[in-house]
């Protein structure tokens, strides 16, 4: 057995699982071997240093951490992980996100005229809803429904429903200022006025115009007389009515014209303001009934009215009662007859039209089968604005009021 | 015939029989566990993993962390990522039991997972260039009747741990899982699925090859 053959054996040697003739053999060769007797030994001491060798511990609370994450992740805890950690990562790119979706939505926001238009008309109809029940609970309305006056041109009930109010200031003048009343007819006309709004800029600030206010101060009484004139008002070319809708608002009042209240506007107007055709005709068959006359007596009476000395109109100014007719129906500055093709197709162009010159369609009403749209102008891009309706259709101009104010309002009919 | 075999050796070391095989009760103790804990799984533990019981998983891992641990070290000579490692092993552990058929005792099992895991974790290609191994992982017992002083003891330490993870893995975990973790030569090579003849083989190359590196400390 050589030397190399005995060392072969040394494992087995050192587990004392050699076979007995081997184990035999090999102890002759390390008697005579020293070299090999001291490789044994040497390799018997590298087992006993390898057996003295300690034990590695795991370390303090390892189990706990095995057993944690061996153990399913409820659904919402692995959400909110993979949607807030790591923090330095994912809350800055959150947080940019929004950012850049606000971003995106305002500049959306103000690329698209019709959004802005849509937000204004959002912004127009909780005032009418506000101003409605103010109209039911004005004293001026009770009066007005008190026993019918008999339709006689040449004395109106509403001189008598008024007499105290004669004795009010006859200021009422109507200019921009608006004209004295009680206390309640500013609260009234409240939620007319958007604050933030500067003149002019939009349908709302059309509404507080001051052409309206005088017109706010007229009694029912009045204004029920005279609502189945509207669509004879409307009708632009009915010259009494016209006479007193284009009257300048801020040119003081004259003893042989129609009084300020009246020109501010008549009841009639009301219905053309409302946001569409229905609510004109709704307003239109509620009144028609309480009046109780034909149509052709109500047109005379009214008439009459608007014939009557500016004592008496300035009757209307004092009573706070918020006209709802009269405070949404401000005159038009132009009037015209706008001759197209295709009708519809032209009052679709007029919208971006008056858009694109800072203007805005605040109404649109059927008078007599056609369509006539009232929108609102600055002064100065009113002449550009005509110009440019020539591509739509053919202009015909039928009033003008001589001083234009800084906001036009402009009635089109589209015919 | 040779499942045959396998199967016969590792109902023997079920009944108890590896630790007679490996030379008795001593280096069993040693890690503080019962014969009957190391040859034998806990009774039950095996059905109770299997039927998805919380509290046999910690039992399980309580009982074995050690050793997993222990061979993950000093393997990759860093206590960082054999925790890793451990703790990786428990879970697959924890993934697979339902599918652990039983013909190995757990253990074997579990150590054969740990081996695994390992070699696979030194081949890995980012491993070779990043770790750096730890110096003072392996430590000596003071039971020998006139023990080295302490500078010299420490630096026997690190030359014994400088010399075992200096040799090749596949003997490195051999004489890891026999010298160091006290697994009987079947154990091992069930755990490596290898024959018992490759796994002395390999021990003795690595004792010889450490009996060399070692000349200076040995008498």
């Amino acid at each position: 057995m050589t030397c190399a053959d005995v060392r072969e054996t040394f494992l087995d040697l050192q587990d004392g699982t050699l076979a007995p003739d081997e184990h035999r053999a090999v102890d002759e060769h390390l008697s005579t071997c020293a070299a090999c007797r001291r490789e044994l030994d040497r390799y018997r001491a590298t087992v006993s240093l390898l057996g003295r060798v300690d034990r590695a511990r795991a370390p303090v609370g390892f189990a706990d951490r095995v057993v944690g994450a061996a153990r399913p992740v409820p659904w919402h805890r692995r959400v909110t992980r993979q949607l807030l950690f790591p923090l330095p990562v994912k809350l800055p790119a959150e947080a940019a996100a929004i950012v850049l979706v606000a971003i995106g939505v305002v500049y959306v926001f103000q690329k698209t005229p019709e959004l802005q238009h849509a937000a204004r008309i959002e912004t127009l109809r909780p005032e009418r809803e506000v101003l409605t029940p103010s109209i039911a609970t004005a004293p001026v309305t009770r009066s007005a429904d008190a026993p019918g006056p008999p339709p006689a041109p040449a004395a109106p009930p509403t001189s008598s429903s008024s007499a105290p109010v004669r004795s009010a200031p006859p200021a009422a003048p109507p200019s921009a200022v608006p004209p004295p009343t009680t206390g309640a007819a500013p609260s009234a006309e409240a939620p007319l006025r958007p604050p933030a709004e500067s003149p002019g800029t939009s349908a709302g600030k059309v509404d507080t115009a001051p052409a309206q206010k005088p017109a706010k101060s007229e009694t029912s009484a009045a204004r029920e007389r005279r609502e189945p004139e509207s669509a004879t008002h409307d009708d632009l070319s009915g010259a009494a009515s016209r006479q007193q809708a284009v009257a300048p608002a801020d040119v003081p009042p004259r003893p042989d014209t129609a009084p300020p209240a009246r020109r501010a506007e008549p009841p009639a107007a009301e219905p053309s303001r409302a946001p569409g055709p229905d609510l004109a005709k709704d307003a239109r068959e509620q009144r028609a009934p309480r009046s109780g006359a034909p149509p052709d007596e109500e047109l005379t009476r009214r008439r009459g009215d608007l014939s009557a000395p500016p004592s008496e109109a300035v009757q209307g100014v004092a009573p706070p009662a918020p006209s709802r007719l009269a405070a949404k129906a401000p005159a038009p500055d132009v009037t015209g007859r706008l001759s197209a093709r295709d009708p519809r197709e032209a009052e679709r162009a007029i919208r971006p039209l008056a858009s694109r010159h800072g203007g805005a369609v605040v109404a649109r009403h059927i008078e007599g089968g056609t369509v006539v749209i009232e929108l609102t102008l600055p002064r100065n891009t009113y002449r550009r604005f005509i110009a440019d309706l020539a591509s739509v259709g053919s202009w015909r101009p039928e009033h003008e009021r001589g001083d234009l104010p800084d906001q036009i309002r402009l009635a089109i009919r589209v015919e | 015939m040779q499942r045959l075999c396998n199967g016969a050796l590792f109902l023997w070391l079920a009944l108890g029989g590896g630790v007679e095989a490996y030379g008795g009760v001593s280096t069993h103790a040693r890690y503080g566990l019962t014969v009957r804990e190391t040859s034998r799984d806990p009774a039950g533990l095996v059905e109770r993993l299997r039927a998805g019981e919380p509290r046999a998983f910690e039992e399980l891992v309580r009982a074995y962390q050690h050793r997993v641990f222990g061979i993950a070290v000093r393997m990759l000579g860093s206590r960082a990522e054999a925790e890793e490692i451990a703790q990786e092993v428990f879970v697959r552990v924890h993934r697979s039991v339902a599918r652990f058929r039983g013909d190995a005792a757990l253990s074997t099992w579990l150590y054969a997972i740990t081996s695994r895991v390992c070699l696979d974790r030194l081949g890995a290609a980012e491993r070779k260039v990043a770790r750096e191994g730890d110096d003072a992982l392996l430590a000596l017992r003071d039971d020998q009747p006139d023990p080295p002083a302490t500078l010299e003891r420490k630096e026997l330490e690190r030359a014994l741990h400088q010399a075992i993870a200096g040799l090749p893995d596949e003997r490195r975990l051999v004489v890891v899982l026999r010298d160091l973790e006290g697994l009987s030569y079947d154990e091992i090579a069930a755990a490596l699925d290898i024959e018992v003849g490759t796994v002395k083989s390999r021990l003795h190359r690595a004792r010889m090859e450490l009996k060399d590196r070692l000349e200076k400390w040995l008498p």
